[in-house]
């Protein structure tokens, strides 16, 4: 009986593994998102609603960013008081993340003048009728492992900090340029362009 | 004042009076479940004492040894061995073998738990079985670290641990437990109640963004409880949903999963008062 008992416990811990993952998305005052508004860059401010950011996932090791999607159900936040803040809340079930998997994720942010639902094209830099002064931006690309696994649970895992958290702040710039580069993308392209100059003056 | 070298234990015992009038006189509550800060306050006294003994020219090897009984309500609790039992510290040593327990203690590298259960009636080795039934070990339970505990029992029942206080007083009257970035799952080295955590002699480090997760029995959830004085909301403690809540208290023998915020380890120091 005892070893039925334990067997039962057991795959109460397996099954465990098959529901949604719990993750808490809320950055920190070393992770705070910033907008660039005609060529100035500032900590997101303005009344909750001023800006809304998603949860966008791929499997772990992927590095593309344009290669993430928001899943049907995804995580939503919007930004708070505090500038740079944002909060979508504690211990969410997060949709196509199975809990205990570990998943890479970014997380993208964008102005209310954009409206407030995701859109996919935003990845490729489609932003049609995108008003004046709109911005959209992505985070660095982390990966974790979700909570919500096993009986007791594991903690829902946080989007930001710790070990595997994205541990940056992010910046929104202008829409309708494609999507923003990473510094390290702009100095690549800049090295580039370098490059082709000196190759045409020495022709 | 003559000894030189000479143990000097304060001790409790566990089974009944000491035979030792002198150890009666010098010994603390170790009833370490109902033990308050007062009760500290007199071991500390104690070790002051002993340490103006040392100063006055006589070396003395400083240990509190006690126990302390915890009570533990069916289901899955948080705990946090509160007392050094040894080099080891196994879960044998302080008295977690209920048959048919679970402990399940925290692997911040896969964000899982690591399961070991007692059952001697399997008659597989010596009792202590895997998540597969596989023969296994009691895991090493040191102060500080917390784990969940499995009561298979349809009662609260009582574990008592015993072991000695840590930092013992004396030179190195202080201890420092490493907060790795991320979760882990831990308690206070220094058996102690407060009602706000980061009071002394707890002190839990206030860290920005960082969250202490307990367990409530009842509902088998965690309770959250964030502190962030960058909000600006309260005193910095706010909950899963960013309203402000009192700091949350400490229990002798309580364990709780501490998230750092930081990509660095953290340290956790405390001393005797």
């Amino acid at each position: 009986m005892k070893k039925l008992a334990a067997i039962l416990c057991l795959s109460a811990l397996t099954t465990g593994a098959f529901a949604q993952g719990l993750v808490t998305f809320l950055n920190s005052s070393t992770t705070l998102s910033s907008a660039t508004v005609n060529g100035t860059s500032a900590a997101t401010s303005g009344a909750p609603g001023a800006y809304y950011y998603a949860l966008l996932l791929a499997p772990a090791g992927t590095t593309d960013p344009k290669a993430f999607s928001f899943p049907a159900g995804g995580l939503y936040a919007t930004n708070i008081a505090a500038a740079g803040r944002f909060n979508g809340g504690a211990n969410l079930t997060a949709a196509g993340w199975a809990a205990g998997a570990s998943m890479s994720y970014e997380v993208a942010i964008w102005s209310a003048s954009l409206g407030h639902d995701w859109q996919a094209g935003w990845l490729q830099g489609n932003f049609p009728g995108a008003p004046a002064g709109s911005v959209f931006g992505l985070s660095a690309i982390a990966t974790g492992i979700s909570g919500g696994a096993g009986s007791p649970a594991s903690p829902a895992y946080n989007l930001f900090g710790g070990a595997t958290g994205i541990s940056t702040g992010f910046n929104a710039g202008p829409a309708g340029g494609g999507i923003v580069p990473e510094p390290t993308s702009m100095a690549l392209a800049g090295l580039g362009a370098a490059a082709l100059l000196i190759f045409r003056r020495r022709k | 004042m003559g000894r030189k070298n000479v143990q000097f234990i304060f001790k409790k015992s566990l089974t009944g009076p000491s035979l030792f009038a002198i150890v009666n006189a010098h010994t603390v509550n170790t009833n370490y479940k109902n033990m308050r800060t007062k009760a500290l306050l007199s071991v500390a006294a104690i070790a002051a004492s002993a340490i103006s003994a040392m100063a006055q020219g006589n070396v003395y090897s400083l240990n509190i040894v006690g126990y302390a009984t915890v009570t533990v309500p069916a289901g899955f609790s948080i705990l946090a061995n509160p007392l050094s039992a040894g080099a080891t510290n196994g879960a044998n040593e302080i008295g977690l073998t209920i048959d048919s327990e679970q402990i399940l203690t925290w692997n911040p590298a896969n964000s899982s738990f690591n399961f070991v259960s007692f059952d001697s009636t399997l008659g597989i080795g010596t009792g202590w079985i895997d998540a597969q039934l596989n023969p296994s070990s009691p895991p090493s339970l040191p102060p500080g670290k917390g784990f969940f505990f499995f009561n298979p029992g349809t009662t609260a029942t009582n574990i008592t641990f015993v072991g000695q206080v840590v930092p013992g007083p004396g030179a190195a009257n202080s201890n420092s437990l490493p907060l790795i970035p991320g979760f882990s799952m831990i308690g206070s080295p220094l058996p102690a109640n407060v009602t706000n955590i980061s009071s002394a002699p707890v002190s839990l480090p206030l860290i920005n963004s960082m969250q202490v997760l307990t367990w409530n029995n009842a509902t088998s959830k965690y309770v959250y409880s964030s502190y962030d004085a960058t909000l600006g909301i309260g005193t910095g403690w706010i909950d899963a949903n960013l309203n402000p809540i009192t700091a949350p208290g400490y229990s002798i023998g309580q364990g709780f999963f501490f998230f750092n915020p930081g990509n660095q380890t953290a340290f956790w120091n405390q001393s005797l008062p």
